[in-house]
C-alpha cells in the first residue's frame, strides 16, 4: 500500500462529516481516520429504533457502511461498497452506538474490510464484512500521488 | 394445531404488518420509507429519493438501500403474523443509482419453525437493479399486535 499521509486521512475523515449527507442526516460522526482504519459513532435517538424500540438494523448497518467508507477511502482513493454482510449478534439498547472498521487487505482494485459495532457499554452488536472496488479516482481535495510526480 | 400454523391462517391483514413494521419505526419513517403491499412472504416498499439518502459522491448511500431493503424484508418476514428477527443481511451493490424512487421487492425463499430465508431486489426509479439483499429471520414465537391468538 502507498504511504498515506496524515493530512490525507483528516480529509477523508472531513468528507465523511460534511458531504455524506445521510450519514450527516443520521447524526453519524466520523471520528477516527487511519490508513486502513476508521471509527464513527451514532447516537441512539428515536430515528434509529425499530418498532420495538431497539436500534433498527438498517442504522445498524448504515453505521457500519460509514466506518467502512472511512477506512476504505482513507488513501484518498474512492472506494465504492460492491458487496457487504452483517451479523447481527445483540439487540442495541445503549447509545451512543460505535463502529470500528480495520482493513483485513487491500489490493490495486479491491479491498476488504470488517466492521465490529459497539453499543454504549462497549457490548458487541454486530460484524459486518465489506468489499471495497477502487474506482481509480481520488477524493475531491486530495491531491495527486506522490509518485507520479515523482516518476 | 401448532400456533404456526394456525398463526399462517390468521387474518393478518397488510395494516397489522404495516403498523409493526413501520408505524414505531421511526429509523424507517425518518427516511421516508412506505411499505405498498404485503402478502403471504412477500412485501414492496417504497423509499423517495431526496438528499438525505446520498453519499458524498452524490450517489445513492448504501446505508440507505440496505435500510429500504430491510423494511421489505421486515414486511415479508412479519407477513405470517409470527415477530420475526433479522439475523444476518448481505447485500451486493449491482449499480450506482441515481433516479428515485427506489422499491424494493421482498420474497420468502424457505421458512421453517423458527427461521426464514428472504431475498429483496431493490430497483431505482427507471426499473434498474440497484442491489440484492438476502437475510435470515428468526422467528421469536410471539404474534404480531393485533393478530388474534390461535384458537387451540
Amino acid at each position: 500500500m502507498n504511504a498515506v499521509s496524515p493530512d490525507c486521512c483528516e480529509l477523508t475523515r472531513r468528507h465523511f462529516n460534511t458531504h455524506d449527507t445521510f450519514a450527516v442526516h443520521l447524526g453519524i460522526e466520523m471520528t477516527v481516520v487511519r490508513p486502513g482504519y476508521a471509527e464513527a459513532v451514532m447516537p441512539l435517538d428515536a430515528a434509529h429504533k425499530n418498532g420495538v424500540g431497539l436500534a433498527h438494523g438498517g442504522a445498524i448497518f448504515a453505521l457500519a457502511d460509514v466506518a467502512f467508507g472511512g477506512a476504505s477511502n482513507s488513501t484518498g482513493e474512492v472506494a465504492l461498497g460492491i458487496v457487504s454482510s452483517i451479523n447481527y449478534m445483540a439487540p442495541g439498547k445503549v447509545g451512543p452506538l460505535r463502529a470500528e472498521a480495520q482493513e483485513l487487505q487491500r489490493s490495486k482494485k479491491v479491498g476488504h474490510y470488517e466492521v465490529r459495532i459497539f453499543d454504549g457499554n462497549g457490548r458487541l452488536l454486530a460484524v459486518c464484512r465489506a468489499t471495497a472496488y477502487y474506482r481509480g479516482d481520488l477524493l475531491p481535495g486530495v491531491p495527486p500521488k506522490e509518485q507520479a510526480a515523482s516518476a | 394445531m401448532t400456533l404456526r400454523q394456525s398463526a399462517l391462517s390468521a387474518p393478518v391483514t397488510v395494516d397489522i404488518v404495516r403498523r409493526h413494521v413501520l408505524k414505531e419505526d421511526t429509523f424507517g419513517r425518518h427516511l421516508g420509507i412506505e411499505i405498498e403491499t404485503v402478502g403471504p412472504g412477500r412485501c414492496t416498499a417504497v423509499m423517495p429519493l431526496t438528499e438525505h439518502t446520498l453519499n458524498g459522491l452524490g450517489v445513492i448511500h448504501g446505508g440507505a438501500l440496505f435500510a429500504l431493503a430491510d423494511v421489505a424484508f421486515g414486511g415479508a418476514a412479519n407477513s405470517h403474523g409470527i415477530v420475526a428477527l433479522n439475523i444476518t443481511s448481505s447485500i451486493n451493490f449491482v449499480a450506482a443509482g441515481k433516479s428515485g424512487p427506489l422499491r424494493a421487492e421482498a420474497r420468502e425463499l424457505r421458512r421453517a419453525e423458527k427461521l426464514g430465508h428472504y431475498e429483496v431486489q431493490i430497483f431505482d426509479g427507471n426499473g434498474g437493479l440497484l442491489a440484492v439483499f438476502r437475510a435470515a429471520a428468526y422467528y421469536r414465537g410471539d404474534l404480531l399486535p393485533g393478530v388474534p391468538a390461535p384458537t387451540a
